[in-house]
């Protein structure tokens, strides 16, 4: 009888191909809040795409009608050509919400092990004590969630969303609660596993310089009623130096964008007010 | 009718219940000072009852009320000390039929709330009947029970159980919709079926409910268990207070009432305590 050989025992399967995105003409209104007017987007299989705005643009409901959770009242978002709900029923997007959610009464390992407990992954997947070292969480596997700091908390609330080997990534400021060292350690580390994995990945925030640092297209939003008012191609090598001058000139171009498109809103609100 | 206009009374919230310092550990430098003042509390509290009872002794002697009126806090005391055996053993059977009806009540109320949550358009014919069988006055239905079971321990558990799954359906019912919609999100987002998001999310999510029911319907448990007693039973604390009551044995008769609050005092402690245990760590 011959021991196995581990590294080779199992064939690794091949890891789902990374979906497509596209939405035609999205809005979305919710009671008397129109949070998206008529976006028009299409993310290529494989890509990082970072969508900033300024806060309560409706980047949060973008993700949310990429999930499935929620449905566009205008226009059309569809995954792969068909419906979110499908690669969602597939278990395969990797929702990480801009609220941590962890369970409260679950460890923080057995939080970040839950969507592997509710879906075996079939092919071979990094340990959940390796995501903990990733996210530096790896002394706190057994503790509860508060007794975690709000960085910490989203540090497992990453863990978790990485544990579940998505080729989706649909992250909503993932990194917003971390001080500015962790950020750009984590950010590092995000990139490397996604050169190596190649997920798709819409990356939502509203700091100009990790989108650009991060993102291989920076789109900017304007204020709500949503709409795309500048789309980036950030065409530079990984790693890359966010304080470089090609980098900065890109996070010009979109802080720009974002002020050209407040100004006519804030004058139509002044118009709205004096009505 | 809605389920809000059910029972007010048995909708306390967890979170004011629990609150206190029922959840957690607190910190061990913050504490000291109000342990401090915890302490005092209970001091002023113990002071207060020791006047009121000499208050009462020194009024009945100076009255002169007859003992089979109103016996003094001294004849109380003798009659505990006398009768300890006796109250020991009857004790023992009200606690018995309690905790069996108590036990029996929780988990009707608990796989009442179950059935609901997973079957929604059941909800509002089995909270009417529920509501029915609350609403019954327990004093109208000990006796027709000692009829039909007899004066065993059979009617004692049946009406204890009666009284306790009501608060327990409508708090379970509660605590299994008390999820935080993000966490619903996220299991609905890994697409999870309802009985992983009922395993992992909405049992877990009710505990502090569920311990809310206990607080309510454990004391309740004795009081049933003796109202049902109180209507013919061989045995038990209904039992001795009806005989003390019918041969105006005062002293006796408030023997046994300080037996019942004192079991339900410790009862509805030890499910504090059980509380705390449980739901330690879910805050920092």
């Amino acid at each position: 009888m011959t021991i196995p050989d581990t590294s080779t025992r199992a064939p690794r399967t091949p890891a789902p191909a990374p979906p497509g995105l596209d939405l035609v003409g999205v809005g979305h209104r919710y009671a008397s809040i129109e949070a998206l007017d008529g976006i028009d987007l299409r993310v290529a299989p494989g890509s990082f795409v970072a969508v900033v705005g300024a806060s309560g643009c409706g980047k949060s409901t973008l993700l949310r009608l990429l999930t499935g959770l929620d449905r566009p009242t205008a226009g059309r978002v569809t995954v792969d050509g068909a419906s979110p709900d499908d690669l969602r029923r597939a278990g395969r997007v990797g929702w990480m919400a801009q609220r941590p959610a962890l369970l409260p009464w679950a460890t923080v390992h057995d939080n970040v092990a839950m969507a592997r407990r509710i879906r075996p992954p079939t092919g071979p997947v990094p340990p959940v004590e390796d995501l903990l070292t990733l996210v530096g969480l790896a002394a706190f596997a057994d503790a509860r969630p508060a007794q975690l700091s709000g960085g910490m908390q989203q540090r497992a609330a990453l863990a978790r969303t990485l544990a579940q080997d998505a080729p989706l990534w649909l992250m909503d400021e993932p990194l917003a609660a971390l001080d500015e060292l962790t950020r750009e350690a984590l950010a590092d580390d995000l990139v490397t596993i996604w050169q190596r994995v190649r997920p798709t990945v819409v990356w939502v925030t509203h700091h100009l310089g990790e989108a650009v640092a991060l993102a291989d297209r920076v789109v900017v939003l304007g204020p709500r009623p949503a709409r795309v008012v500048a789309d980036l191609a950030v065409d530079l090598d990984r790693p890359r130096d966010p304080t470089s001058a090609e980098a900065q000139a890109i996070v010009r171009q979109a802080r720009e964008a974002l002020a050209t498109a407040a100004r006519p809103s804030r004058t139509a609100a002044a118009a709205g007010g004096r009505r | 009718m809605s389920r809000q206009a059910v029972a007010p009374e048995h909708r306390v919230a967890p979170t004011q219940a629990g609150s206190v310092p029922a959840i957690g550990p607190a910190p061990e430098v913050a504490s000291t000072g109000r342990r401090r003042t915890d302490r005092l509390a209970r001091l002023g509290g113990v002071a207060l009852l020791v006047a009121l009872l000499a208050a009462w002794e020194v009024g009945v002697d100076l009255a002169g009320t007859p003992v089979w009126i109103v016996p003094a806090p001294s004849d109380v005391a003798a009659a505990l000390v006398g009768g300890v055996s006796t109250l020991a053993q009857a004790a023992v059977v009200t606690l018995g039929e309690a905790l069996a009806g108590l036990v029996l009540g929780t988990m009707a109320g608990l796989g009442m709330a179950v059935t609901i949550t997973f079957f929604r358009h059941i909800e509002q014919a089995v909270l009417s009947v529920a509501l029915l069988a609350k609403s019954t006055p327990i004093i109208a239905v000990a006796p027709i029970l000692t009829i039909w079971l007899g004066f065993g321990h059979g009617p004692k558990v049946v009406v204890t159980a009666l009284l306790t799954f009501f608060p327990m359906l409508v708090n379970a019912l509660e605590g299994f919709r008390s999820v935080d919609p993000a966490i619903e999100d996220w299991f609905a987002s890994v697409d999870a079926d309802s009985v992983t998001v009922f395993r992992h999310a909405r049992w877990p999510s009710s505990w502090p409910f569920l311990f809310t029911a206990l607080k309510v319907s454990a004391p309740l448990a004795m009081i049933g268990a003796v109202v049902a007693e109180w209507m013919g039973a061989s045995s038990g604390l209904g039992r001795s207070m009806w005989l003390a009551y019918t041969n105006l044995r005062m002293p006796d008769l408030f023997a046994a009432v300080v037996v019942l609050t004192l079991l339900s005092t410790v009862i509805y402690h030890l499910v504090t305590v059980a509380e705390r245990a449980a739901l330690a760590g879910r805050r920092g």
